[in-house]
């Protein structure tokens, strides 16, 4: 199967493309948004393997298994996962709206507004991880 | 419409809806009582509630599709002849964890 490289309309020989140094505002957002649902990912295979405890050891056992996240370890995490879930969706939001033909010439600015956003939604939600850090011992 | 287009469509339709139910889901287990630690007994009592079941099993469901088609895309881009492979193997982790959680999201009702 042929590809075309970056509109060169040649195949791609090597993956140049996807060195960092080369990379502008359009194809760090990709990154971003690449890095960012991967780790959602196996987040979300991790959460169904926790929440199916339930399965495993019953009432008691998932009981035990959530008051065992209750650590400071367990807060970051959720944390970074909050960090990936805010810039995927918001950027999410603008992929589609770019499918859909809105904003593609404002797109270099679009990804500082998207930022920007994430920005303000993350420092507000910070406040209640770190309510809920200072309430936990490191390891529960 | 080719397979791929609808995949396509799909993944955009719940990305869309994720965003709703993630906000949702994300802002009832942290941000109303930031604090607490849950129990089987929190999220029976939640469970039992219809529409706290219905975003549960949207999440569940949407979620696992939206990243597994992901996954997918990921494994296009760079292996395109690994494709086909990878649409199988996607489709059996996606179908084994959705029955499994909803085993799981049944067992919490059906105590």
């Amino acid at each position: 199967m042929e590809r075309a490289g970056s509109g060169s309309g040649r195949a791609v020989r090597s993956f140049a493309d996807l060195n960092p140094r080369y990379f502008k505002v359009g194809m760090w957002s990709h990154a971003l948004h690449r890095i960012s649902g991967v780790a959602i990912v196996f987040f979300l295979l991790m959460h169904i393997w926790e929440i199916t405890s339930v399965v495993r050891g019953g009432a008691e056992g998932f009981t035990q298994k959530m008051a065992g996240m209750a650590g400071r370890i367990w807060v970051i995490g959720e944390w970074l996962l909050f960090l990936a879930l805010v810039f995927h969706g918001i950027n999410g939001v603008r992929l589609v709206l770019l499918d859909l033909g809105w904003g593609i010439h404002t797109q270099k600015r679009n990804f500082w507004v998207v930022m920007v956003l994430s920005a303000i939604l993350i420092a507000i939600g910070s406040y209640f991880f770190v309510m809920r850090f200072l309430a936990y011992p490191w390891v529960a | 419409m080719k397979g791929s287009l609808w995949a396509w469509i799909f993944q955009r339709i719940t990305a869309v809806l994720l965003v709703v139910l993630v906000a949702v889901h994300f802002g009832i287990m942290h941000f109303v009582d930031p604090t607490a630690v849950i129990t089987f007994g929190d999220s029976q009592m939640r469970l039992q509630s219809a529409l706290y079941m219905l975003v549960d099993v949207g999440l569940l469901a949407l979620g696992l599709y939206h990243g597994l088609n992901g996954i997918r895309n990921i494994v296009l881009d760079y292996w395109p002849n690994a494709g086909r492979a990878a649409s199988w193997i996607l489709t059996v982790i996606g179908v084994a964890a959705v029955g499994y959680g909803s085993v799981a999201l049944a067992a919490f009702v059906a105590q």
